[in-house]
């Protein structure tokens, strides 16, 4: 069976790699790739390798704390790394790999359940991700053995979560297409954000109704003070092991059955797509034409929005600030500062979309490649397409703390919408740094993801800077100038 | 007029395309021929801008491929052997968005869409997903949109796939409508008998080479055959070799 996931892995990354202009350009360089991108030796463990040295630096941090306590706590911070990672790679990739039309000569084969074979092919690369979590694994078994074990068994539960969880996305948001638009397609689509935004919030929403009946019932309380029963929360339990093997049975046989129940919805998805019946009207064709860049975001969120689970993908960033603005609401103090940290956050996370913005056009990309389209016009709506999500949703943060602070908020107002359009910006340049006008698809991975984090970092920390030093409404001035400045010369190279 | 001179494309070790000349005149249908795999598509997507030249010059109204493959988008309408559309697009978003990259003013946008969908009977699509239509429909799409700026050059690769015979007999006066305008139109095909009716001109193109040119007529004597089928697989060494290979499939199946 492993064969024809094999295979699969092949056909993706090859697929991947003839739409990659900084390669596919180049025969020698795309020779030497194509040995290192097909095989799943090659690619995921030098990926699982570099994942496994970055897991050091976790582990640092767990091998000082002597507290037991403590140590869990941190352990289940960390086990959010494979939950996360795992339903992003679920989430996009899968919509990513059937795009490419990989399962179509599956499709006539008699084969029961072949989306177990893409459950496989995406698992592949979670991988570095669990391997990440070894060196934190290891360090807590030399102390504490049956903790250590334990810990294992969380860090492979984060990973089928996440899977799990993503394949349901897909199932649920990604797979079904619909015969044509509807009058109410834009209350559909919102409708469509608002559930996958709900649906990955679920262990939020856990932990918030856990606190809610640990504050109105006593009698429960001790249960639910103890162990967190929400996913990542519940790795803290490491040290319990009863309660901990109880969670871990529960997890699996819950999400287990899920996991065989939406395996056969999908193939059915993918065999036979369901089609919801659409507005059909005959009638006149209206022209209604933008500037080049702003047609291709509009086609880029439509496509997101009908056909893909990638949004939950674009929707990390999101996701990641969602902790601090409950903490902040149930607290009922949202003061400056901190909107300010969520916007820079914000900002920050958005290069994450970069890997599923590049990946909206699959083949898709051929016909795209027929028309008069420079790179530039290309990275500029790529880039746009990545900041509208983090900038509404930063919009959102100053609207509430508006309304915990008054006028002094609208100074971030700028800042919601020029940070992800400098992270979209430093991404897309970073991904298309090559010579001429080509458009393509470049290879996005997870080390490439931290160098653009790490060179956002320090382009936010200039543009950062004057709000620290300056005063109030001087500072947010004079960073928003620098903001724009920077933005400027960004465009400037991708032109 | 497009000129082409000892173009080459090699991809890894396999020489796609080797060393073929040939020109298109001004006002002139030039057909392609050639069976799977012989470099028709290559030379076409070479020609249409979309991949680059290992060697060779290719000029397209004067202008070189390997240097304005942008300018040669901008003049060129192609076509491919399979229509690869935006499926979760509606054709009219997806006529809009061509018409919003290529800077085609609305009113034409909206006055040539209009045309094209009343000839290939497409009113009833519009609001469709595209994804959700059949492939002879989708090709429609496609070939509208390579026709929507009004190109000088057209590049039709295996364009008639799929399309139902008023379809087909609309573009195939469609093409000739063009030609008499004056435009380049390099067409291939493997119905041979549509090739036959509309081609000026034709190459027959084998491994990566063109083994014969000239009008139907002058192949036809050259092979000494009767029809365009029977020169091309006369042409291609696989006249003899079909009555064989039929047997020996009868004897294994």
């Amino acid at each position: 069976m492993f064969e024809i996931v094999k295979i699969l892995y092949r056909e993706l990354h090859y697929q991947m790699l003839v739409r990659n202009p900084m390669i596919a350009n180049n025969e020698r360089k795309f020779q030497s790739q194509l040995k290192n991108a097909t095989s799943i030796k090659r690619g995921v463990g030098t990926q699982a390798v570099t994942f496994f040295f970055l897991g050091f630096m976790l582990a640092g941090g767990v091998a000082f704390v002597k507290n037991e306590l403590q140590m869990g706590i941190m352990f289940a911070s960390y086990a959010l790394i494979p939950f996360i990672f795992s339903l992003y790679t679920t989430t996009v990739n899968s919509s990513y790999a059937l795009s490419m039309g990989l399962f179509e000569p599956l499709k006539p084969l008699p084969i029961e359940v072949g989306s177990v074979y893409l459950s496989e092919l995406l698992l592949i690369d979670t991988i570095p991700a669990f391997t990440m979590m070894l060196p934190v694994v290891f360090v807590i078994l030399y102390s504490h053995p049956l903790a250590g074990i334990l810990a294992l068994l969380w860090a492979l539960i984060g990973v089928f979560l996440g899977h799990t969880l993503g394949l349901v996305i897909y199932t649920v948001f990604g797979a079904r297409t619909s015969e044509g638009t509807s009058r109410f397609g834009a209350i559909k689509n919102l409708g469509k954000l608002i559930g996958v935004l709900l649906f990955m919030s679920i262990f939020y929403v856990g932990n918030y109704m856990q606190n809610y009946v640990r504050e109105h019932i006593e009698a429960l309380a001790p249960f639910f003070i103890k162990y967190s029963f929400a996913y990542p929360f519940s790795a803290s339990s490491i040290f319990e092991p009863l309660q901990s093997i109880e969670l871990i049975i529960f997890y699996t046989t819950v999400f287990g059955a899920i996991y065989i129940v939406t395996l056969r919805k999908l193939w059915q998805e993918i065999v036979e797509p369901a089609v919801s019946s659409g507005t059909a009207y005959r009638g006149v064709f209206k022209a209604r034409t933008l500037p080049g860049v702003l047609a291709l975001t509009l086609k880029d969120f439509k496509v997101i929005f009908r056909k893909s689970s990638m949004i939950a993908g674009l929707l990390i960033p999101v996701y990641f600030v969602l902790p601090q603005i409950f903490i902040a609401l149930s607290k009922g103090e949202f003061s400056l500062l901190l909107a300010t940290g969520l916007v820079f956050g914000l900002g920050w996370f958005s290069s994450i979309g970069a890997d599923p913005v590049i990946k909206i056009d699959g083949k898709e990309l051929d016909f795209l490649r027929t028309l008069p389209l420079t790179k530039k016009t290309f990275i500029l709506s790529k880039s746009l397409t990545m900041s509208v999500i983090p900038a509404v949703t930063g919009f959102v943060v100053i609207g509430m703390a508006y309304y915990y602070n008054g006028g002094q908020a609208l100074y971030l107002i700028s800042h919601a919408f020029i940070l992800p359009l400098m992270t979209s910006l430093t991404a897309m340049n970073y991904f298309y740094r090559y010579k001429g006008q080509e458009i393509g698809i470049p290879k996005t991975n997870m080390a490439d993801i931290i160098v653009i984090f790490i060179i956002v970092g320090v382009l936010f920390a200039i543009v950062g800077a004057p709000i620290l030093i300056l005063s109030k409404p001087v500072g947010y001035a004079v960073s928003a100038v620098i903001g724009l400045i920077i933005i400027g010369i960004l465009t400037g190279i991708s032109w | 007029m497009i000129e082409v001179e000892n173009l080459v494309k090699v991809f890894g070790s396999t020489r796609a395309v080797n060393g073929i000349s040939f020109t298109v005149h001004d006002g002139e249908i030039y057909g392609l021929l050639g069976p799977n795999g012989s470099g028709k598509s290559t030379t076409m997507k070479i020609l249409a801008g979309i991949i680059k030249p290992t060697s060779g010059k290719v000029l397209v109204n004067g202008l070189d491929v390997s240097k304005a493959p942008m300018k040669i988008k901008e003049i060129v309408g192609y076509v491919p052997e399979t229509p690869v559309l935006y499926e979760s697009l509606t054709p009219v978003e997806f006529f809009n968005l061509i018409g919003s990259i290529r800077g085609i003013p609305k009113d034409e946008l909206e006055d040539r869409v209009n045309r094209f969908v009343e000839a290939f009977e497409l009113k009833s699509y519009l609001h469709k997903y595209i994804g959700s239509l059949s492939f002879g429909t989708r090709q429609k799409i496609s070939l509208i949109s390579a026709l929507l700026h009004d190109p000088e050059v057209l590049i039709m690769d295996e364009s008639m796939n799929g399309l139902d015979p008023k379809s087909a007999r609309i573009l195939r006066e469609l093409l000739l409508e063009f030609k008499a305008e004056g435009r380049n139109i390099v067409f291939s095909t493997h119905v041979l008998q549509l090739a036959e009716m509309i081609c000026d001109r034709v190459g027959v193109i084998y491994n990566g080479e063109i083994i014969a040119e000239g009008t139907v007529e002058e192949l036809k004597e050259f092979a000494h055959e009767e029809n365009l089928e029977d020169v091309f697989l006369k042409l291609t060494e696989s006249k003899d070799e079909i009555y064989s290979v039929v047997q020996a499939l009868k004897e294994s199946l």
